[in-house]
């Protein structure tokens, strides 16, 4: 007879804890990513900052390295749009860290244009970004972490990935998102053999600095009561928001759940 | 210009976050299988946890269990019928004259049954909707009648992986159905009181190795539709209860505070194929 595993696991705060394990966020200098570069740090993992901009990197991992304790933060300039940085960046990482446990895909861009205004050119930028990046670095830690025998990989999806944004327009977005969450239970269910776990995030509205500055312009102010009047919270999430939900895709604790995708949107979704 | 404080350098560690310390809990159906091991995850994390069941015997077994794993947690065994509004009023009642407050809740009592509908007497339909349906109105309606006083809560209902699609090859109209109620619900409550500070979530496991459902993988039938079932897992392999403790502590926890109405399918990708 097998043992009660009710008895015999570890404390559920320790299948949390991410101590011991090698992470990457693309995506990390700013924003959602940093914050859960950050949580990543505090649950005990060593970090590896990835993103265009080597100086926010760079910003980013120091600040990390100052606040946390016993964890090992490194920064990697990178276009996750283009293969070959992608791969060289996965390998360099490999290499500081030893493996690679967790990987969190969630670099991207955002814009708003009428569909009918749309260059394919735009639409190309918007897929390649946010999509097509998402591909690119999972495929790349999955050859490690198939190998391992685990590893946890999750996206950055959004609440526009499931239902069309209002009133701004985004279509290449909120197609890109669509794929994403896709992309995740394609791979989830590919990968499940060889204990890769592959899950998405889904954050509703988010207070990042980005949305800070848009607040500001004229049609920031005409659609920001929009947005909050179909938010059964009234209130857009925090960056902190997002990282326990990071965290718990990220552990052991989530080991059985895959291909799924986790929405935390202050119920943006159920109205 | 007000410089916003950054929530990132602001914020309590995650982990911290993920505590629940000086949280009061209750788990409904706690007296085994996956309400067992929710109740043991809130205890792990801190909380006091009130540990219902229709068998009382039960519930003072799994009660005892937790006190000699976490010996520091308060614990209270009580017995209730979840489909009775008196005995769920009074199950609340009781948790808050004992502790005070109530702060989480995981409605996750319930049945299971296999009968084709060409045979599904009214009774069977009535009774799954009944106890997997009417019971998760009840106790939410209940337990936030407090919490709104508090203006806070957490409420995770145990719904399922059935809430989305048919099993196979079993027939279980009824429970697929009052689970998809289920999923509803919790958006309904989510959103009608996200202003009040209580967040409604839902869990969806998908197959998962309680001690019942061991019991029945022993039997002919079970030795019947066990290959089938794992054939439809990309995992391959059914779910521990253990592997759902994680994503109901995230939900009881503060470190999920702006999610609301939404759910956690934890089916080892059941639901992706």
């Amino acid at each position: 007879m097998s043992a009660d595993p009710v008895l015999s696991s570890r404390s559920i705060l320790d299948r949390l804890s991410l101590t011991g394990k090698n992470a990457l966020v693309t995506g990390g200098n700013k924003g959602i990513g940093r914050a859960i570069a950050h949580a990543y740090a505090q649950a005990g993992a060593n970090v590896a900052i990835i993103g265009r901009n080597e100086n926010d990197n760079k910003a980013v991992a120091a600040e990390i390295a100052s606040l946390y304790n016993g964890i090992k933060v490194i920064d990697f300039g990178c276009d996750v749009t283009v293969e070959k940085e992608v791969n060289a960046t996965i390998d360099a990482v490999v290499k500081e860290f030893g493996s690679l446990e967790i990987a969190c895909n969630n670099a991207g861009i955002a814009e708003w244009v009428d569909a009918e205004d749309m260059t394919y050119s735009s639409w190309k930028k918007m897929i390649t970004n946010n999509l097509d990046s998402a591909f690119l670095c999972a495929s790349a830690q999955a050859k490690y972490m198939i190998k391992q025998g685990y590893g946890k990989i999750v996206f950055t999806a959004s609440l526009s990935g499931k239902v069309s944004n209002y009133p701004q327009h985004q279509a290449h977005y909120n197609s890109a998102k669509a794929g994403v969450i896709s992309l995740a239970r394609c791979l989830a269910t590919e990968w499940a053999p060889f204990g890769v776990r592959v899950n998405s995030l889904s954050p509703g509205f988010t207070i990042t600095p980005l949305l800070d500055d848009l607040k500001k312009t004229e049609i920031g102010q005409k659609y920001y009561p929009e947005w909050i009047s179909r938010i059964p919270m009234k209130v857009m999430g925090e960056v902190t928001d997002m990282q326990g939900a990071a965290v718990y895709l990220s552990s052991e604790a989530s080991d059985y759940a895959t291909g799924m995708d986790l929405v935390i949107d202050g119920g943006y979704l159920a109205w | 210009m007000v410089t916003k404080v950054d929530p990132v350098l602001n914020t309590k560690s995650i982990m911290e976050r993920f505590s629940l310390e000086g949280k009061t809990s209750l788990v409904t159906g706690a007296g085994q299988g996956i309400g067992r091991a929710l109740a043991h995850g809130l205890a792990d994390a801190g909380a006091d946890v009130a540990v219902i069941d229709l068998d009382l015997n039960l519930a003072e077994i799994v009660a005892n269990e937790i006190t000699t794993r976490n010996p520091d947690a308060k614990v209270m065994a009580l017995k209730a019928d979840v489909t009775n509004p008196d005995q769920v009023t009074n199950m609340v009642d009781e948790i808050v004259k004992n502790w005070g407050s109530l702060t989480i809740a995981c409605n996750n009592a319930g049945i299971g049954q296999w009968v084709d509908t060409l045979d599904m007497s009214y009774e069977d339909w009535q009774r799954m909707i009944r106890i997997d349906l009417d019971s998760v109105f009840l106790c939410a309606q209940a337990e936030a009648r407090h919490m709104v006083k508090n203006k806070y809560g957490k409420i995770i209902n145990t719904a399922s992986m059935s809430g989305y699609i048919v099993n196979y090859p079993q027939g279980q109209a009824h429970y697929n159905t009052a689970k998809a109620g289920v999923l509803s619900l919790t958006r309904c409550l989510g959103a009608e009181w996200a202003e009040k500070g209580i967040r409604v979530n839902s869990l969806s496991p998908g197959y998962t190795r309680t001690s019942l459902v061991a019991d029945l993988l022993k039997t002919e039938i079970g030795q019947k539709v066990s290959p089938i079932w794992l054939s439809r897992i990309p995992q391959n392999k059914m779910a521990e209860v253990t592997d759902l403790q994680g994503a109901v502590n995230f939900m009881a926890s503060e470190a999920s505070d702006y999610m609301t109405g939404s759910d956690i399918v934890v089916d080892g990708g059941y639901l992706a194929w």
